[in-house]
């Protein structure tokens, strides 16, 4: 039998990278019971997890494997855990990525993270508020309640590009920029990932959280 | 659609929010924390806080960082008195999604370079203070008691080469006058670097955010108008609305 007190705590990963704070804060205002872990065993029991991360793919995926995370969370997926991945943290959870040469992801989700290159003169970083859409958006828990058209708060540099041939049963939401589709949070089985920061997107994010927490 | 953003600039001595006209004559306009919940409530876009004495004191004050980061929901750019990594990583810490770097660029370029690397570039703003002289553009540092002989758009492109993903850009002659932003600046700089520049300096009405977004402008970034006039973030982005500029009406 599951403890019934750290059941419904949910366990954000530090591995040294991003605004950890924030996260923490978010969920404080929603009134859920948080854990900061810095060690996999720190882990055990808890059945949802925060992928969080500001930072470069190299160094947090080295940070990741050096903490003894990689592993964890392999396994915590493969038992049905949940985790949400934001920002670097729903890139970690790729294949690979073409930031910093080429480094392997965690690979628990088929696809490649790319920059944000695009052939129309755009800036980039992608920095500020924008709109969620896609047709999965009503199909997934996560957005329960998040209407199309809903703002959240992005600032990244790379993106999450899915291999769609491998992984058909896969949910996405987009966004546009520059007049390009750009994902902005996919979810596969437990695993649940969003571009931007719902810890930073006011309302809206809060509601994410709360969908997350109730799964 | 990607939104344009409305960032309110808190200026911080001490544990108080001043306000300069030419980056001169502070004045007092209130208590930091009071204001920073001020503007959390009223759903700006994100919040820019600049202590402009950490440079002379020397030293950071986190603590205060800490406790206004708590009341601030929204993404949170901070900048004053960073020398170091070791400044950069406990402001990381402390709650900033952001870090803006002024003076300390011009002393030592590759701290762009390094918090890019680590951080990613999306979290090293570049604050940019232009100088107008002769009827070219320079920048300055250190309150803009400095003027380099580096011209702005020079200096912007080489914070962008070292990594800086975004450029904060103020015109230290018109910072707190409300007689409108620098348009030509504006146009000049963000017409030359690929990553979005945020417009600062100058701005009196609402109809000057629309103007530095035409003139190329990404956000929109002002003090006064909050601090003196008391305009609403809301009613600025029922204007620019009108104007049909993209903006997150909530």
């Amino acid at each position: 039998m599951k403890n019934l007190a750290t059941q419904n705590v949910i366990g954000i990963i530090d591995y040294g990278l991003g605004n950890i704070f924030s996260i923490e804060r978010a969920f404080e205002i929603i009134g859920v019971d948080t854990v900061v872990v810095k060690s996999p065993e720190m882990l055990k029991g808890i059945e949802k997890i925060v992928l969080p991360g500001v930072g470069n793919f190299n160094e947090g995926i080295n940070n990741l494997n050096n903490l003894g995370f990689s592993d964890y969370i392999q396994r915590h997926v493969e038992s049905n855990g949940f985790i949400l991945g934001i920002c670097l943290g729903m890139q970690l959870l790729l294949t690979s990525s073409s930031e910093g040469g080429g480094a392997k992801g965690l690979d628990i989700i088929k696809g490649k993270v790319r920059l944000l290159d695009f052939n129309t003169p755009c800036s980039v970083p992608h920095i500020g508020w924008n709109d969620l859409f896609g047709p999965d958006i009503s199909q997934i828990k996560l957005f329960n309640e998040i209407e199309t058209g809903s703002a959240c708060y992005f600032v990244h540099s790379y993106h999450a590009d899915i291999d769609i041939d491998i992984d058909i049963d896969i949910r996405k939401v987009y966004t546009e920029h520059c007049g390009n589709n750009i994902l902005a949070a996919y979810n596969k089985g437990n695993v649940y990932a969003v571009q931007f920061h719902p810890e930073k997107s006011q309302n809206i994010g809060l509601k994410i959280l709360k969908n997350f927490v109730r799964l | 659609m990607l939104k344009t953003r409305i960032i309110p600039i808190i200026l911080l001595k001490k544990n108080s929010v001043v306000k300069t006209t030419s980056f001169k004559d502070e004045r007092i306009v209130g208590d930091a924390t009071a204001c920073v919940k001020i503007f959390s409530s009223r759903m700006a876009d994100e919040m820019i806080i600049l202590d402009i004495d950490a440079s002379i004191r020397g030293d950071i004050n986190i603590n205060l960082i800490k406790r206004l980061s708590k009341q601030c929901f929204m993404p949170l750019t901070i900048g004053g008195g960073i020398k170091n990594m070791a400044d950069v990583d406990s402001l990381f810490r402390a709650g900033a999604d952001k870090i803006s770097l002024n003076s300390v660029f011009y002393k030592n370029k590759n701290l762009i370079k390094q918090i890019s690397e680590k951080y990613g570039s999306q979290a090293v703003v570049f604050s940019l203070d232009a100088y107008c002289k002769d009827s070219q553009y320079f920048s300055s540092s250190n309150s803009g008691c400095i003027i380099h002989d580096i011209l702005a758009v020079d200096a912007a492109k080489m914070a962008v080469n070292y990594g800086a993903g975004e450029i904060l850009l103020n015109s230290v002659e018109r910072d707190g006058t409300m007689i409108g932003y620098d348009l030509q600046l504006i146009e000049k700089i963000s017409k030359e670097v690929s990553v979005p520049v945020i417009a600062a300096g100058g701005c009196g009405c609402v109809d000057d955010f629309s103007q530095a977004v035409r003139a190329g402008a990404s956000a929109v970034a002002a003090g006064s108008i909050f601090h003196w006039v008391g305009e609403s973030i809301i009613s600025i982005k029922r204007h620019m609305d009108d104007q049909g500029i993209s903006v997150r009406l909530l």
